[in-house]
């Protein structure tokens, strides 16, 4: 059959329309599909009926061709019909999917907006977090800006930043730690001033994109940059301004960045300003920590006592010391002594001191010895007078001899006892000027009897200048020269020749006895000065004489000074030499002997010859010899001894000798400069207090101020000078203490003399002065802080002298020295004009001395304390009116002390044994001492002591043992029963004194 | 608080005494030193911010500053039981000496020097012995050298000298007078005072005695270290050194030099020469 060319073109047509409209809308949507089989559906069964119509048609007619058209036509509007509804649903669906496609990309763009803010929040949220972990956990200030700076840079991207933080006190910027900059760049900035400065005194950060050249640079790997950005963060707690960050940048994005550090800002201003709370904090806490570390110190200081709890510390130290020995007193006193070792000790000590008994035993034997010898020998001579005839000759002969042996006796005896003396050291020697020419003439008395019997020819040589004398003991000196003498009368036979000379060197006498006698042989010549040791055993025999007068000679002179020698041919003769110095050496301090080379100049005149140690005097150093005279005239004029140097060690020679009150000096001097001297000066304690006046044409501006008093520059006109000396005369006045000494001859003063001589103690001056005229200015002067009478000779005269100078120094401390020894009477007299009396002794000038300086030294303690200086009268005032109770069975002894002790002013009981001494002390009340012999009937020392004890009211009663000398372990007892103190018998007056007044005083 | 003294002006005031005055208390312990600086102020009426004006302006002011704060505490026969000990064991040591050289360092106002001498003297050494008593304070060592104690003291060192063993009269070695008394002459002869700072100064000698007694506790380590040092130094071989009760050789670095004779007593011997 053959399609019809219509419907086959339909068919066609039909598909092209399903393909072209459907399967597209099928293709966009799935939903379309079941609407697109419908339609496929219908269009074939459209397509197959109108195919079979045609078909049948075609087959019979084409009469029914119209009819198919029909039908045809209808099914193409059907089909039409559906894909217009195909179409129209396809229209619809477009349109609703293009809006939803429009809805889904504004979601989308919303979506993404909101993803970027949440990305920017988490940047800076991170950004936060990061920067606040960086302020945590830092120690100090350092470490929060550099953690801090560190985490911000690196976080935000920017190369470098400096944190500034305020000095409130200076209103300036301190830079606190920097990154990407050295420290170094970076300056100090005041508030206001600069980029920075200004930033600061804003709020809110600030950007600045024009970077002014010259800016600080940054430091980096890549050398040195300028940033192109800067952004000042200021960091601000509520209104206070903490600091300031500063950050550089090379462009970029620098909002975020400015967001991020505005929001961080007030965090990093709480965490600076918390973190130098912290560092104060700190810092106080080390102030802490070493004040804890000092309380630890002194804790360990305090030791052993126990509480610092009073406000002085030191006070309390020495207080519990105080306790802590008052417990061991109270230790000691409960253990028991170890008796037996304390004997071993005792007897070891009198060991020891036997040497010193056996010359002292010597010495005291004298009495008892020459008692009954004087005895025998006044009887002999009594006898020989025969004057009842009934002797024989032969009996007047053997009594001659009784009397010759017995006088030989007393002479041995006393040259033993001299002899002992001597060696002992108990000779006192009285120091005087001794003229040669009158010893001269004394020899020559005491001797032309004996030459004129021996037909001797006795010459006497001297070639002394005339007036010559010389510093020794004038007695000592003859007792030698007569000794001498007489050996070589003893020695020389008759018609033989004795010769006397006396020579004088630079600075020692010479003294020779020669003689035409029998001579000494070499070997014998030492010996004959040793003791018991003649030439010849039978020498004594023959001529006489105990043999020990060389000896005697021999150890006086070496005590004055000098020595002896011999020269001797045996058989023609012998000469003995006695070399003594001029001057007598200080004993103890040792003579200074001019160092080598030290020339004393002899060419000006001065007082160093007669010159006591410490006497107002002025040592002028000076190498101009008409300016050194001059100033030592005005010296002399204003009451000074005067010591002239002409070189430099010359000078420092005098000061160590003499010790000047005061030194003049010139720096320019030979040998030894004057700077050196003063250097010296300076640096020797007993030398640093003497004033020294520089006057030198140097002008002296290198010397050190404190090491002068003063410095004029010469030339010197005279009221210069005059300057100068009351300068000197001030300093006087206010540092030194003033004794002057009264005394017409000088005689009793000697030992004391001799004493201070030997004294180290500087500090005091002592004025000479025979002239009570004198004396009288001076005390009127108020220059003299105590006066030494010395009261020898006439004694009337001196009382009244004493009175006269007693009523013009009322203040002043009067000392009377006596000469010679006092009855009660004459003590009494001079009493009230003196504040104390200082009778002879072998001890006396080392008494006066130690109460002179004793007395000064009360004196200056009380002007330190500012007490006006009344002193008259409160001498003893420690003792005065004081009882004692006086427990002795010894009558001879009752009666020494009592006496003794009331001459002191001072009240005594006495009582025969201790049961009265404790009836006693219960009636009086007053007794303020007790003194306890301890050998006495009823009740010994040692039960009255412990009865005293027991009383508790007298416990503290001082109660002073008397024990024997030779009962040693007595003392132990005497503590042991409670005895303050012992002291030996038989007592010595000023040791009890002494002691009186140290358990008199008040505590 | 107003009566404190900051580190920083006790600092300040210790470098004018250095540099004015040369002498260097900055080894003294600081604790001890700011309370007596602080009653010094009091004592002398000076507000403690003038303190240092009138150092700096006053010698006069600076030397009585000095005789209160260095520390005079001292007593003859002062512990009674050391001198017992002493003379048991060092005594007849010393006695093999021809010349016997002792050192007072810190002697203050000389009364443990005259205890020396008194013991040396009962005991027949002293003629042979040389006694050098030396201390900071110049006042303190013109006082040993007068030799003249307080009246009121002489109770006490009687009762000392009881205790230590003395076995003659104390009131022999005294004479008393107004309110003093004046230590003997002869006992005093062989006594040497002088000004010596431990801080600063040298040795001066060798001897075979050194007593130190209650000095060294109110120096900082460093210092204590320097004076021990300096006495190791200035002792003979088997020389003695004495310390004061509370203070002890034995942490300082020269400990091994010494041997404890007696150690309640704090007596040291150095090593004696090998023979």
């Amino acid at each position: 059959m053959a399609l019809h060319p219509i419907a086959g073109e339909c068919a066609v047509n039909y598909l092209q329309l399903l393909y072209y409209n459907i399967v597209p809308i099928t293709m966009i949507n799935k939903r379309f599909l079941p609407w697109f089989a419908l339609a496929i559906i219908l269009v074939a069964v459209v397509g197959i009926t109108a195919y079979s119509s045609l078909k049948q048609q075609a087959a019979r007619d084409l009469l029914a061709s119209s009819q198919s058209i029909f039908t045809v036509g209808i099914g193409t509007i059907l089909i039409l019909l559906v894909v217009i509804g195909l179409m129209r649903v396809v229209i619809v669906e477009s349109r609703n999917r293009a809006k939803a496609e429009q809805e889904l990309n504004e979601k989308y763009d919303e979506l993404n907006r909101i993803n970027d803010i949440t990305s920017a929040t988490n940047w800076q949220l991170d950004g936060i977090r990061q920067i606040k972990n960086s302020l945590m956990g830092n120690d100090t200030l350092e470490e929060l800006v550099k953690s801090t700076l560190d985490a911000l840079a690196a976080y935000l991207g920017l190369p470098c930043a400096v944190c500034y933080t305020l000095d409130t006190e200076h209103h300036t910027l301190v830079c606190a730690g920097t990154v990407g900059v050295p420290m170094a760049n970076v300056h100090k900035v005041k508030l206001g001033e600069g980029l920075v400065g200004a930033a600061a005194n804003r709020r809110q950060l600030s950007v600045v994109d024009n970077v002014p050249a010259g800016y600080w640079q940054m430091a980096s790997g890549s050398g040195a940059a300028l940033p192109d950005t800067l952004i000042f963060l200021p960091l601000w707690k509520k209104d206070e301004l903490i600091g300031l960050i500063e950050f550089g940048g090379f462009g970029g994005e620098v909002k975020r960045v400015t967001t991020l550090l505005q929001d961080m800002a007030v965090n990093i201003a709480l965490g600076i300003s918390a973190a130098r709370l912290q560092d104060i904090t700190e810092s106080q806490r080390n102030v802490l920590e070493a004040q804890q570390e000092e309380l630890r110190q002194s804790n360990e200081e305090l030791g052993l006592q126990a509480e610092e709890l009073m406000a002085s510390e030191e006070d309390l130290k020495i207080k519990e010391e105080e306790l802590t020995r008052i417990n061991q007193v109270l230790e000691e006193k409960t253990e028991s002594l170890e008796v037996a070792g304390v004997e071993m000790q005792r007897k070891n000590d009198d060991l020891e001191r036997s040497g010193k008994y056996k010359s002292e035993f010597l010495a005291n034997m004298s009495h008892e010895l020459r008692t009954p010898l004087n005895s025998v020998l006044i009887l002999t001579a009594l006898m020989q007078e025969n004057k009842d005839k009934n002797l024989t000759d032969r009996q007047l002969d053997n009594l001659r001899i009784v009397y010759q042996s017995g006088a030989d006796l007393l002479n041995l005896i006393n040259d033993v006892l001299d002899l002992s003396k001597i060696e002992a050291g108990k000779v006192e020697f009285n120091i005087l000027e001794v003229g040669i020419e009158t010893m001269a003439a004394d020899m020559k008395q005491a001797f032309t009897a004996v030459a004129a019997k021996k037909h001797i020819n006795f010459v006497i040589n001297n070639s002394t200048p005339a007036q010559f004398s010389i510093q020794t003991d004038k007695q000592r000196l003859g007792q030698v020269v007569k000794n001498l003498l007489s050996n070589a009368f003893k020695f020389t036979p008759d018609k033989g020749r004795v010769e006397l000379s006396f020579s004088a060197t630079e600075n020692a006498l010479q003294i020779s006895v020669s003689d035409t006698g029998v001579g000494i042989p070499q070997e014998k010549q030492q010996l004959i000065f040793e003791a018991f040791q003649q030439a010849d055993g039978a020498t004594t025999r023959r001529y006489g004489g105990t043999g020990l007068g060389l000896s005697i000679s021999k150890e006086l002179v070496a005590r004055l000074g000098g020595r002896i020698g011999v020269a001797s041919t045996p058989g023609s003769g012998s000469t003995f030499t006695v070399t003594l110095p001029l001057v007598q050496p200080d004993g103890a301090t040792g003579t200074i002997e001019p160092e080598e080379g030290i020339h004393e100049q002899t060419q000006l005149k001065d007082d160093r010859e007669a010159l006591l140690p410490s006497q107002r005097s002025l040592l002028i150093i000076e190498d101009d010899v008409n300016f050194a005279r001059t100033v030592s005239d005005y010296a002399a004029d204003r009451g000074f001894k005067t010591i002239i140097a002409l070189t430099g060690d010359e000078g420092l020679f005098y000061a160590r000798k003499y010790l000047p009150s005061a030194i003049i000096i010139d720096l320019n001097l030979p040998v030894i400069s004057g700077q050196h001297i003063l250097r010296t000066l300076k640096a020797d304690s007993e030398l640093q207090h003497i004033p020294v006046h520089v006057i030198s044409a140097l002008d002296g501006l290198d010397l050190p101020a404190r090491h002068i008093e003063a410095f004029v520059q010469k030339p010197v006109s005279a009221q210069e000078l005059a300057f100068t000396f009351s300068g000197i005369e001030t300093y006087i006045r206010q540092h030194y203490k003033k004794v002057l000494l009264f005394s017409a001859d000088g005689s009793a003063l000697q030992p004391f003399m001799k004493t201070l001589s030997q004294t180290k103690f500087a500090g005091t001056i002592y004025d000479v002065t025979a002239d009570i005229q004198q004396a009288l200015k001076q005390l009127a002067a108020a220059d003299v802080d105590c006066l030494i009478v010395d009261i020898n000779a006439d004694q009337q005269l001196a009382l009244a002298q004493l009175q006269q100078l007693r009523a013009a120094a009322k203040q002043t401390h009067i000392i009377a020295c006596f000469g010679q020894q006092l009855s009660a009477a004459d003590t009494k007299q001079f009493q009230p004009y003196a504040d104390a009396l200082i009778s002879p002794s072998a001890q006396a000038g080392k008494r006066l001395l130690d109460e002179v300086e004793l007395f000064l030294n009360h004196m200056a303690d009380n002007k330190k304390v500012q007490v006006p200086g009344k002193f008259v009268g409160e001498s003893d005032s420690v003792l005065m009116g004081k009882t004692i109770l006086l427990a002795d069975d010894d009558m001879r002894n009752i009666y020494a002390l009592s006496a003794l002790l009331e001459e002191y002013g001072m009240h005594v009981l006495t009582a025969e044994h201790g049961r009265e001494a404790l009836e006693l002390l219960d009636k009086h009340r007053e007794v303020s001492l007790v003194l306890m012999d301890v050998m006495m009937p009823e009740m010994d020392g040692y039960e009255a002591m412990q009865a005293i004890r027991a009383i508790p009211a007298l416990e503290e009663l001082p109660v002073i043992a008397l024990t024997a000398k030779a009962m040693l372990g007595d003392r132990e007892k005497c503590l042991a029963a409670g005895a303050s103190d012992y002291i030996t018998k038989p007592v010595n007056n000023q040791q009890l004194l002494s002691l009186l007044r140290v358990w008199l005083s008040a505590k | 608080m107003e009566s404190e003294l900051a580190i920083s002006e006790m600092a300040e005031i210790l470098d004018v005494i250095r540099a004015r005055y040369s002498y260097d208390l900055g080894g003294y312990a600081e604790g001890s030193l700011r309370r007596r600086f602080v009653r010094f102020a009091q004592i002398a009426n000076v507000p403690l911010a003038d303190l240092k004006y009138h150092i700096t302006n006053d010698a006069a002011f600076f030397s009585w500053l000095l005789d209160s704060l260095t520390v005079n505490v001292t007593e003859m026969f002062r512990d009674p039981g050391f001198f017992r000990a002493f003379r048991e064991t060092v005594l007849p040591e010393l006695d093999k000496h021809a010349v016997i050289r002792i050192w007072h360092a810190g002697c203050s106002t000389g009364e443990e020097a005259f205890s020396m001498a008194i013991l040396l003297h009962e005991n027949g050494l002293l003629p042979r012995c040389r006694i050098y008593a030396t201390d900071l304070n110049a006042s303190n060592v013109e006082k040993a050298a007068q030799g003249i104690l307080p009246l009121a003291k002489m109770k006490q060192y009687t009762t000392n000298y009881q205790q230590a063993g003395g076995a003659h009269d104390f009131s022999g070695y005294y004479t008393a007078r107004y309110d003093g008394a004046i230590i003997d002459r002869e006992l005093r002869r062989n006594i040497y005072c002088s000004v010596h700072n431990l801080a600063t100064d040298a040795s001066f000698n060798h001897f075979q005695l050194i007593l130190c007694r209650n000095v060294l506790i109110y120096f900082k380590r460093a210092l204590q270290n320097r004076a021990l040092g300096l006495f190791a130094d200035s002792l003979d071989a088997g020389g003695y050194l004495v310390l004061g009760n509370n203070e002890s050789i034995s942490t300082s670095a020269f400990a091994k030099k010494f041997a404890a004779v007696d150690k309640p007593w704090r007596i040291y011997k150095t090593e004696p020469l090998p023979s």
